[in-house]
C-alpha cells in the first residue's frame, strides 16, 4: 500500500517537473556575449606571433621552450665560468665603484639584520614558541571567519 | 558572406540555446557566459563542418553540457570548502498528496523567471542530475556515467531535487512572487 503510494508520488512528481521544466523558455544570453565571441575570433584570425603562448603552433611552442632553456643555461653557465675569465676583475671593480653607495646601505640593512637576529637569539624560546602558535591560530582564525562568511554570504537559499 | 559575418549569424542563432544549457547547470551567469565563449570557439574551429550541418545545434548542446560538467568537477571542488551550503539538507517529510498540481499552478501564475530561480538554489549534487535528466533527456545511466557517481545515487539526487524544486515552487507561488 504504502509502496504504491510511494511510487504514485514518484511518477506524478516526475511528470509534474517534466512539464515545467520542458515548459521553460530559453535563456537570453547576456548582450556582451556576441562581442566577447567575435573578439576572440578576430584574435584566432591573428598571425602566430600576435596571439598569446598557448595558441602558437606546437613546433613553436617548443622551439621556444628550447630557446628558452638554452639561454637560462647560458646564463647559469656564464654565471660560473665569469668569475674565472681574466677581462671579469677590471669589469667587477668598475662596477664596485658605481656601486659604492648600494654597498654601504646594504652593509648598514646587514648590521641591523644581525642585531635583530642576535635580539630575538637572547628571547626565551617558550616566548618565541607562543609566538609562533598565537600567528598560526590567527591565520586559522582568519580561515575559518572567511570560510563561515563565505558559507553565510553564498548559501544557496 | 564573408566567414566572420557569417560565423556572427551563427552565433546570434545559438547563442541562447548554448547560454541557457550552461546556465541551467552551472547556475552563475559569469562562468555560463565564459563556457559558452569558449563553446563557439571550438565551434569556429569546425565552422566549415558546423556552418550547414543540421547537427549543429545538438553537437553545440553537447559540448556546452560537456564543458560545463567539466568546469564543476575540476574548478568547483576546489572551492566547496568556502562556498557549497547544504541548503533544505536533511531528511524531509514526503508530501504524498499534493493538493494541486504544480503544471497548473506555474501556468497560472506565467511564472516561468520564478522556477529558473528555483531551480538555480537547488545545491548543484541535485540541480545538474535533475537538468540533465529532464532538460538534456538523459537517462539515469548516462548520466551516472558522465558525473562519476553509482546509479543509486543519481536517482536519489534527482528524487530529492524533484522534491526540493517543487517545495521551492510551492513557497515561491504562495508568496505571490
Amino acid at each position: 500500500m504504502n509502496d504504491d503510494m510511494s511510487s504514485a508520488y514518484e511518477e506524478r512528481l516526475e511528470a509534474e517537473v517534466d512539464a515545467v521544466l520542458k515548459g521553460l523558455p530559453e535563456r537570453t544570453a547576456p548582450r556582451t556575449l556576441l562581442p566577447r565571441v567575435m573578439a576572440a575570433v578576430r584574435s584566432l584570425a591573428l598571425p602566430w606571433h600576435r596571439q598569446s603562448w598557448q595558441m602558437w603552433p606546437e613546433a613553436l611552442r617548443a622551439a621556444s621552450l628550447a630557446g628558452l632553456l638554452a639561454l637560462f643555461g647560458g646564463v647559469c653557465l656564464a654565471g660560473w665560468k665569469l668569475p674565472q675569465a681574466e677581462a671579469y676583475a677590471s669589469i667587477a671593480g668598475q662596477f664596485s665603484r658605481w656601486l659604492s653607495g648600494v654597498c654601504a646601505v646594504w652593509n648598514v640593512l646587514g648590521a641591523l639584520f644581525g642585531a635583530t637576529l642576535a635580539m630575538v637569539k637572547h628571547l626565551p624560546a617558550g616566548l618565541i614558541a607562543a609566538c609562533l602558535i598565537s600567528l598560526g591560530l590567527g591565520y586559522g582564525l582568519c580561515i575559518g571567519l572567511g570560510a563561515a562568511w563565505m558559507r553565510f554570504a553564498f548559501a544557496r537559499r | 558572406m564573408i566567414e566572420a559575418e557569417s560565423f556572427e549569424l551563427f552565433v546570434r542563432d545559438y547563442q541562447n540555446m548554448v547560454f541557457s544549457t550552461a546556465m541551467r547547470l552551472l547556475a552563475n551567469e559569469a562562468e555560463a557566459e565564459d563556457i559558452a565563449q569558449e563553446v563557439f570557439l571550438k565551434a569556429y574551429r569546425r565552422f566549415a563542418e558546423l556552418r550547414d550541418s543540421p547537427t549543429a545545434g545538438g553537437w553545440l548542446k553537447k559540448v556546452a553540457t560537456n564543458l560545463s560538467l567539466n568546469h564543476l568537477s575540476r574548478y568547483r571542488a576546489r572551492w566547496s570548502f568556502f562556498s557549497e551550503m547544504r541548503a533544505g539538507g536533511g531528511e524531509e517529510e514526503i508530501e504524498y498528496a499534493a493538493p494541486e498540481d504544480l503544471r497548473e499552478e506555474v501556468a497560472r501564475a506565467d511564472c516561468r523567471e520564478v522556477v529558473e530561480e528555483a531551480l538555480q538554489t537547488l545545491p548543484a549534487a541535485q540541480r545538474v542530475p535533475l537538468v540533465l535528466f529532464h532538460l538534456e533527456g538523459l537517462r539515469y545511466e548516462e548520466i551516472a556515467e558522465k558525473l562519476k557517481v553509482s546509479l543509486g545515487k543519481v536517482k536519489t539526487d534527482i528524487f530529492r531535487g524533484r522534491r526540493a524544486l517543487r517545495r521551492k515552487l510551492r513557497v515561491q507561488l504562495a508568496e505571490g512572487v
